[in-house]
């Protein structure tokens, strides 16, 4: 296994760099389209940023309405504060970023993707 | 050659308890449940369970060391309550000794506390809870008290395994299954799921606390989630979406 896989598979859920939680998300492959939902405790509403990463990749970023910090999680010996939660999905199909339509609803974020035609994934 | 999985008692366990199981499974509704019910009732450890099968793991409480899996209790209740997910491979060996340990001490009725996986989740405004039995008299006892039954289906995973060995004893089992998230914490199903336990046992629980902070806990179980889905991923857990066939 090389470093850089490794890397990913035991990296923490948070990122101080950044600033970062992790955020617990899932995706649902449909007949028409993509569904991708992420669990956004905290998040508020006005301040999600959901951005594609190239054709196959998808970036949601949510601002929390509160500072989180390593002592709520009942751990001391490490220090600093979270302000976002962050998940990069990748996308398993091809599907239609234009068209993407989003819902926020008692704190999960769902994010509908179409999926695209045979057709317009050879013109595209 | 020692035993693969032993319940260590710390305190004298009274007989004729009712047994709660709050373990690692979909939303983390039974542990979220069983967590608040401890608390609640501030029921204290009284054994844990040791076991070769589990992974080199302590759960540090205010700084001391605790068994991930361990059983609280009081004069009336007992409840076990797993902190950290199971792996698949140990599920079995442990389900079976907490159902003969609970037989040993004379259990009245277990009941396992879970949730059961729905895939539009966040658009259900009223979280329905179903219960599951080990006997007619029982699903008789839970049509009785109002609880609506699972009647066809699926379960898979700790919850099923304890219904089918406690079959087996001719011990009194139930599982009460809240409608909940597959991979998300979901404290609302927990409070659902305790309201049945409530109406059921006569064990009186305020859920207040468990919805106010329901974001909280939704925050601070994610990592505990997260190894759990892997867990219940590698046990087929989706089979419970199945439909059986009935020929």
């Amino acid at each position: 296994m090389t470093e850089t896989r490794l890397r990913k598979r035991h990296k923490p859920s948070w990122d101080l760099e950044l600033c970062c939680i992790e955020s617990l998300c899932n995706v649902t492959v449909d007949t028409d389209e993509v569904l991708i939902t992420a669990d956004l405790p905290y998040a508020n509403a006005d301040k999600i940023k959901i951005s594609p990463i190239g054709s196959r990749m998808l970036e949601i970023k949510a601002e929390m309405t509160r500072k989180v910090g390593f002592e709520e999680f009942g751990v001391t010996h490490r220090q600093g504060e979270f302000k976002f939660f962050r998940c990069q999905v990748k996308v398993p199909v091809p599907v239609d970023f234009t068209r993407l339509k989003t819902q926020f609803k008692r704190g999960i974020l769902e994010v509908h993707l179409p999926r695209k035609k045979r057709q317009q994934e050879r013109t595209s | 050659m020692s035993e693969p999985v032993r319940v260590v008692e710390k305190k004298t366990i009274p007989a004729n308890s009712l047994m709660l199981h709050g373990l690692p499974d979909v939303g983390l509704v039974g542990l979220i449940a069983t967590s608040h019910i401890i608390a609640q009732l501030k029921m204290e450890e009284v054994a844990y369970v040791d076991s070769e099968l589990l992974p080199p793991v302590v759960v540090l409480h205010e700084g001391l060391p605790y068994a991930p899996l361990r059983v609280f209790g009081d004069s009336q209740l007992i409840a076990s309550l797993g902190e950290a997910a199971i792996p698949v491979k140990a599920v079995q060996p442990i389900m079976r000794k907490l159902v003969e340990w609970g037989q040993s001490k004379k259990v009245r009725l277990m009941v396992s506390i879970g949730g059961i996986p729905v895939p539009d989740r966040q658009n259900i405004e009223k979280v329905q809870v179903y219960g599951a039995a080990s006997s007619k008299e029982l699903l008789k006892t839970l049509s009785d008290k109002g609880i609506e039954l699972l009647k066809g289906g699926f379960m898979v995973g700790p919850y099923a395994l304890i219904m089918r060995y406690c079959a087996e004893r001719n011990i009194p089992a139930i599982a009460l299954l809240a409608q909940s998230f597959y991979n998300y914490p979901d404290p609302e199903a927990a409070a659902a799921a305790i309201r049945e336990f409530s109406k059921l046992t006569g064990v009186a629980i305020d859920v207040t606390k468990l919805i106010e902070g329901g974001e909280e806990i939704r925050l601070r179980a994610r990592d505990v989630m997260k190894r759990t889905t892997e867990e219940l991923n590698r046990m087929k857990k989706t089979q419970e979406f199945d439909l059986p066939l009935y020929v």
